[in-house]
């Protein structure tokens, strides 16, 4: 393993029984996350990029089942580790934001007391050294008057400070990673401006490796060093976030590029991906893609492309054969 | 009469338009207290024109476009439709006027009745509005899947073998139904993925080149909302705070708050990230049974003066057909 | 065809629903066939078998398969026309409570204001008095014990989780955007209710009244065994055990066996209640 890599996912599978049999949603993906950098998943809804991060912290529940070969984390392969194990890693070493910062606050304890809970857990402190780290964890986070703050209920904040109480409580023992899911696809736009610049100046503090799950490409153009593009359950493309942006390789990733609205450009028709995401029941034979995709061959419609390199890139296109390295 | 003409002139004129919604609080909710989710808004639309209504939530846009349909009931003002004065009408009369507005609603998959087939859900206006003989419900139906790219091998599936692009062309076929003049949009493509919405967008600006369609727009996302729209009206807290042409209103912004928004909107090209430090709009929405007096958008307006804080400003026409309600408009 | 396979197939995963429903069909065929099926007149008296053992004891014979109770009835015969009882009684009652209750349920979600005030404080004053003592008042004082009045007693007690239920049921769905959609292109409130409110309801009625059907059951039992419910010469299970308790001590099978035979037939049902309720959910994607 390479010293700046912080996590290595192997050949990772999730796949869900259902009434007529197995039902694989996510097939053999394998990525890295550097140490401090900021890793956009992009997809569309029922790509898989949540599942993804849910596997990763061991999360996923019946009736589904996450397979990897292997999931290094910091040194440690933690595919293998027990629910007992993983929780210990959970909120210390990793931990995740969601979408709702709204359900994902017990509305029955105050912000104090499930703040509190995280250090004690992890870091087995005593009352008055926990109160004083939260106090500092959501100062730290720019909540304005955060001695007031630790004694209230979630239901007397908003959306944006309910997110940023989260973000504190994820970051609280320090983690080496942070698996943000659509954190600011539930809030507004002003307030997600705040959020999204909040987490940029974390970032640069703490050198925190992030992994960011989000289905808004500008979102991902403003935060993102590195990005996977997902369709159907497969990584379809891995490059840098200017390269992507500059010369999307996959057909996928430029539909996806193309149909975003740009502010303030005129356009008398927007560009625009024929046809659906397609369902885990029918996945299309070969290429998932194909059914959408202006450069179909009988191949495509036949075979399943591999990812490969390209200019030290990944893209799942047979396109690209012979261009490889 | 210069009076009568004007309001020929628009198809949809809204007039000092009040809506308030009663919220209970105190023990056993004996103190009633008022929740104005919109508080005295006006503004016209032409034929054929749309209208773009953007805020963040809470700001009262959704509200708006239930008053104009008569879904919820105004508490003070006027809605003018092709002249004639709704909002003092019988549910009884405005059933004459009814299949001249239609809505296609944000959720693609509440607003469907799971349990009837694409045919009857579609069919339904037909029902309701005409006596129009099963042979001739049909043929209609079936255009109007046609119209909206749907198959006509559709037409006997239930909402949930479809995707939402696919449900909200269903809506959009059922609202086309009766030949509306005015459509209003409620958030039609927020609630859908990306390359989706394009394809919506699209459809809706053609069903509008097609069928000389009025909208109402009315989304959270600028972006969206400046590319199907002709004039863009920005609301916060139940006011309007600016309205104006796309083009004029990302030249010339006059609001702090347009400014603010703006700003806020993440840009789709990583070359442009660290350019410059955007202003963000600090704080919070206030609540809206407590609000702050005088301009409400002060509290979180960085330009805010003693004036600001006392007296609240009216939207006024700056430049032609450029309006602000702001005491010190930008440029 | 595919809904069938799919029905067999949702069915046999749930062990609980497979018990459920031929339990379920069990009874019904008892209670149906139950001339045929009986190898005795259930009402007959034969003093020379006068309390004889079930088959297996000693003593017993395999003429009475159950055994016989003092009047030297045999009990097998004796309850399947029983379950015939049990059944009309459970069945009417249900059909009863449940278009009374469902249109009061109907018309205070959907309309809401004084005329829901007004069921619903209804509908809490049933709710408050014990049910089987309501019945029992009721009918000690009308002093009439057919099956009808029996139906009509237990369907007073019973409509009230309709009306509630069903209430609450309409409550979510008005608020759906397709009811708004409805109401956009001028649909009449009776259109709304026929064409979207009740076709949305029906999967809440059915595994409702799947339990109205058990504890009718109950109730028309208890109230039987009490003394005030269905009268010789018609047979139910709770009539049958009221016979047997005094026998308890020395000849156990002429209670035991009906006392059974309403517990499974009560946990058959609620069984299938259950099953059909998850498979009823729109999240499960249903039948």
């Amino acid at each position: 393993m390479k010293d700046n890599v912080l996590l290595s996912v192997k050949n990772l599978s999730v796949k869900f029984k259902t009434l007529d049999g197995m039902n694989t949603i996510i097939e053999g993906n394998s990525f890295d996350v550097k140490k401090g950098e900021v890793l956009c998943m992009v997809g569309e809804s029922g790509c898989g990029k949540s599942l993804t991060s849910l596997a990763i912290m061991g999360l996923i529940e019946k009736p589904g089942i996450a397979k990897a070969d292997e999931i290094m984390l910091d040194g440690e392969d933690i595919s293998g580790y027990s629910e007992e194990a993983l929780r210990k890693l959970r909120g210390n070493k990793m931990s995740m934001i969601f979408q709702e910062p709204l359900t994902s606050l017990n509305p029955l304890f105050t912000i104090g007391n499930q703040m509190d809970e995280v250090f004690r857990l992890h870091r087995k402190m005593d009352r008055a050294e926990c109160r004083k780290n939260s106090i500092e964890m959501l100062r730290f986070v720019g909540i304005p008057a955060p001695e007031s703050v630790y004694k209230r209920y979630p239901v007397a904040l908003s959306g944006g400070m309910r997110q940023r109480v989260m973000i504190a409580m994820a970051l609280s023992c320090r983690p080496k990673l942070l698996i943000a899911d659509e954190p600011t696809t539930a809030l507004d736009v002003t307030i997600q401006r705040q959020i999204l610049n909040l987490m940029q100046s974390l970032r640069k503090e703490l050198d925190t490796s992030i992994i960011l799950i989000t289905h808004d490409l500008s979102v991902v153009a403003e935060m993102a060093d590195r990005v996977i593009v997902m369709y159907a359950g497969q990584i379809v493309e891995q490059a840098d976030v200017r390269d992507l942006f500059k010369k999307p390789l996959h057909p996928y990733t430029e539909g996806l590029i193309n149909s975003t609205i740009r502010l303030g450009e005129k356009c008398e028709r927007l560009k625009t991906i024929p046809g659906t995401v397609p369902n885990n029941e029918n996945m299309p034979k070969g290429c998932r893609f194909h059914p959408r995709c202006p450069f179909a061959t009988d191949r495509c419609r036949n075979e399943q492309p591999q990812l490969i390199n390209v200019e030290g890139r990944e893209v799942r296109c047979f396109r690209y054969e012979g261009s490889e390295n | 009469m210069a009076g009568v003409q004007k309001e020929q002139e628009y198809l949809l004129d809204v007039r000092n338009l009040k809506v308030q919604f009663p919220v209970n609080s105190g023990l056993f909710g004996m103190q009633k207290q008022f929740l104005k989710a919109v508080d005295d808004i006006s503004f016209q639309i032409r034929e054929g024109e749309t209208m773009g209504i953007v805020g963040e939530s809470g700001c009262g846009k959704s509200t708006v476009g239930n008053t104009i349909i008569k879904l919820i009931e105004p508490a003070a003002g006027e809605i003018y439709f092709a002249g004639q004065n709704i909002t003092k009408m019988s549910q009884h009369e405005f059933e004459k006027i009814r299949p001249q507005m239609q809505m296609v609603f944000q959720d693609p998959y509440s607003s469907l009745n799971p349990r009837k087939k694409v045919f009857d859900i579609i069919a339904e206006p037909y029902h309701v509005q005409t006596k129009l003989s099963k042979a001739e419900i049909k043929e209609r139906v079936l255009e109007m899947m046609s119209l909206v790219g749907l198959d006509a091998s559709y037409a006997d599936r239930y909402p949930h073998e479809f995707s939402g692009g696919q449900r909200q062309r269903i809506g959009i076929a059922r609202a086309l139904a009766l030949h509306p003049k005015l459509i209003i949009c409620d958030e039609p493509v927020s609630a859908l993925d990306v390359s989706i919405q394009a394809q919506i967008l699209n459809l809706l600006k053609e069903l509008q080149e097609k069928l000389g369609l009025t909208y109402i727009f009315i989304a959270h996302g600028l972006p969206t909302v400046q590319y199907i729209s002709d004039r863009i009206a920005v609301m916060y807290l139940g006011k309007m705070m600016e309205i104006a042409e796309v083009d004029e209103l990302f030249a010339h912004t006059m609001h702090p708050y347009t400014e603010g928004l703006l700003a806020s909107i993440p840009i789709p090209d990583p070359e442009q990230r660290d350019i410059d430090e955007k202003p963000v709009l600090e704080g919070d929405l206030p609540n809206p049974l407590n609000l702050p007096k005088g301009c409400k958008f002060c509290s979180r307006c960085r330009y805010a003066k003693d004036i600001c804080r006392e007296q609240e400003p009216e939207l006024r026409e700056v430049t032609k057909g450029h309006f602000v309600c702001c005491h010190f408009p930008l440029q | 065809m595919k809904k069938t396979k799919r029905f067999f197939k949702l069915l046999f995963r749930s062990s609980t629903g497979t018990a459920g429903v031929l339990i379920f069909l069990l009874v019904c065929i008892a209670a149906i066939f139950a001339e045929q099926l009986a190898p005795y007149d259930p009402n007959m008296m034969d003093l020379m078998n006068m309390t004889k053992p079930p088959a297996w004891m000693e003593g017993g014979s395999i003429s009475h398969l159950l055994g016989t109770d003092n009047l030297g009835r045999d009990i097998f015969s004796r309850m399947l026309h029983g379950a015939r009882v049990s059944l009309t009684v459970g069945f009417l009652a249900t059909i009863c409570s449940g278009i009374v209750g469902t249109i009061l349920g109907l018309i205070s979600g959907y309309f809401g204001g004084i005329v829901d005030h007004v069921i619903m404080r209804i509908a809490d004053a049933f709710y408050a008095i014990p049910g089987i003592l309501l019945a029992l008042v009721t009918l000690m004082v009308v002093q009439s014990s057919g099956i009808g009045t029996l139906v009509i007693v237990i369907a007073a007690i019973s409509w009230v989780q309709y009306a509630r239920l069903i209430r609450a049921e309409v409550l979510r769905l008005k608020g759906k955007e397709f009811v708004r959609a409805s109401r956009t292109i001028g649909a009449s409130p009776w259109f709304i209710i026929s064409h979207h409110i009740v076709p949305n309801v029906w999967p809440t009625f059915i595994v409702v009244s799947t339990m109205s059907v058990a504890s009718s059951i109950l109730t028309e039992a208890s109230l039987s065994f009490l003394g005030v419910g269905i009268q010789s010469p018609l047979i139910s299970w709770g009539g049958m055990l009221s016979d047997g308790r005094a026998l308890l001590a020395t000849h156990w099978w002429v209670a035991t066996f009906p006392g059974i035979m309403i517990t499974i037939a009560i946990l058959g049902i609620t069984f299938m209640g259950n099953w059909l309720r998850d498979v009823l959910d729109p999240h499960n994607k249903g039948l």
